[in-house]
């Protein structure tokens, strides 16, 4: 936490100022609102803005759990078998690249409005991180340590198992990390499209001008991506007490 | 027995080593020496069954189970002592591996540090552990790959103490590759000499000694005599 503090005090300086500012007459809360104007219109739309909120945590979240068990799955498989890696890996790249706003109006037609499409939405682009990090991480073992599981005549089976994926934990960490992000922003992208939660929110404010109302979204998107680091970073710290994975 | 015949092996479009005619019995303790990158490790990964020839060929009688010791203890961080030492003992698995694990450790004076992992132990420790793994479940043949090599003098001392007892303990056959001369001559009677010094051939080199204590034969002037003598030999033209 000590390494977050200048970070702190800059939010908290920048904040005052802007605040002193509004209450002298000298900002504009119409372009971008103090932190007062913000804080009045969560307390405003308590009901509407916790709804929004919830939904959105509860999306993101499941999106990211649905993101890991498929990618690690799948790197499992395409490391295991290199001849679907070769295969189906290029795809995912070539995915990749498509942005998901250009894709979101497909899912609609897919899934129809609600949850499913913005889950589909949140998995297409945080997929791709954990699949890509675990697959690193699976296909770059210790040469050294992959010899000692053939001279200890271990089958495919308990390497992966015993060496290959707890060798990959980092990996499959960070990928878990760079993923959490994206979940959030698809499910905003899939929201935007398929209605509920803050994505909706935020395109019905902007329609009504309600910047205030737009800004106290960002800062509810900005604590979900905050709380899923978190936790991460929590499960991370037991997992690591429990079993160092580095020596 | 292991024999090469006629042995070469290529690599990288260059010969490592060629027309290698070498046998091993068991109970041998053989060093093979060598400047770095003239194929030591690769001659004993080839004996180990991790490699193959290019040329020639290579057989073995053994059906013993054997360990490997590498360069690094190669330890998997995420598991301790006990659990370390278990992946060599899966080879014959059993009920009793566990007790042959507990046997082991207390053998390599590990008993206290079996709950430990890798990262809190000592550099020595850590090659303990793989020498453990490497003996567990009677292996008779053990593969090692300049296992002291990282190691401070006084650990360096100890462990070869240690692994001349266990050679003589449990009869083993152990081929050590390393490229310390002094170090070969005080574990091995047998050398197997990779070109060098003014050498161009592959040779061997067997070693008389007497059957003295290990420590002492450390300090013995018989030793340095022999050292001296391998040297001179890598030395001089022929």
């Amino acid at each position: 936490m000590k390494h977050l503090t200048p970070t702190i005090i800059l939010v908290c300086l920048v904040t005052a100022i802007v605040e002193i500012l509004y209450r002298l007459s000298y900002w504009d809360a119409q372009s971008i609102p103090p932190a007062s104007v913000i804080l009045q219109t969560i307390t405003e739309n308590q009901d509407a803005f916790v709804d929004a909120f919830t939904s959105t945590l509860k999306l993101s979240m499941q999106s990211l759990a649905l993101s890991f068990i498929l990618g690690f799955t799948l790197a499992v498989i395409f490391s295991l078998n290199d001849w679907i890696k070769r295969a189906v890996f290029p795809l995912a790249i070539f995915f990749q690249t498509v942005p998901i706003i250009a894709i979101a109006p497909l899912l609609v037609i897919y899934f129809g409005y609600g949850p499913q499409t913005i889950l589909a939405a949140a998995v297409f682009v945080s997929l791709f991180p954990i699949l890509a990090n675990t697959l690193v991480g699976l296909d770059t073992i210790d040469k050294n340590l992959l010899e000692l599981f053939q001279v200890y005549r271990q089958n495919a089976w308990h390497t992966l198992f015993y060496l290959k994926i707890p060798g990959s934990y980092y990996f499959i960490f960070s990928g878990l990390r760079i993923s959490s992000g994206l979940a959030v922003i698809g499910v905003v992208a899939g929201e935007f499209v398929a209605g509920g939660g803050l994505g909706a929110l935020i395109d019905t404010s902007r329609t009504q001008q309600r910047i205030d109302l737009v800004f106290a979204s960002l800062i509810g998107l900005a604590v979900i991506g905050l709380l899923q680091i978190m936790l991460l970073n929590g499960i991370n710290l037991l997992i690591t007490r429990w079993r160092p994975f580095k020596l | 027995m292991f024999e090469l015949k006629n042995a070469g092996k290529e690599f990288q479009q260059r010969w490592l080593f060629k027309n290698l005619n070498l046998t091993a019995h068991a109970g041998d303790f053989i060093s093979i020496l060598g400047p770095s990158g003239c194929g030591k490790s690769t001659l004993l990964r080839i004996l180990s069954g991790l490699d193959t020839v290019s040329e020639g060929s290579f057989s073995t009688s053994s059906q013993d189970p054997s360990g490997f010791v590498f360069q690094e203890s190669c330890l998997l961080p995420w598991l301790n002592v006990f659990e370390n030492v278990a992946l060599g003992a899966t080879q014959r698995q059993g009920r009793d591996s566990h007790a042959a694990i507990t046997k082991i450790l207390e053998v390599v004076k590990l008993t206290d540090a079996a709950q430990l992992f890798p990262r809190q132990l000592s550099g020595g420790m850590k090659m303990r552990v793989s020498i453990a793994r490497a003996l567990v479940n009677n292996k008779k043949i053990l593969f090692m790959d300049e296992p002291f090599a990282a190691l401070d003098d006084f650990t360096r001392f100890e462990l070869q103490d240690e692994l001349l007892e266990y050679w003589r303990q449990y009869n083993m056959t152990i081929f050590f590759v390393t490229h310390s001369l002094s170090e070969s001559v005080f574990l091995s009677q047998k050398l197997w000499l990779f070109p060098q010094g003014q050498q161009k051939t592959f040779q061997e080199w067997v070693l008389e000694k007497p059957s003295t204590a290990a420590n002492s034969y450390r300090n013995s002037a018989e030793y340095f005599q022999t050292v001296t003598t391998v040297t001179e030999h890598l030395r001089v033209k022929k």
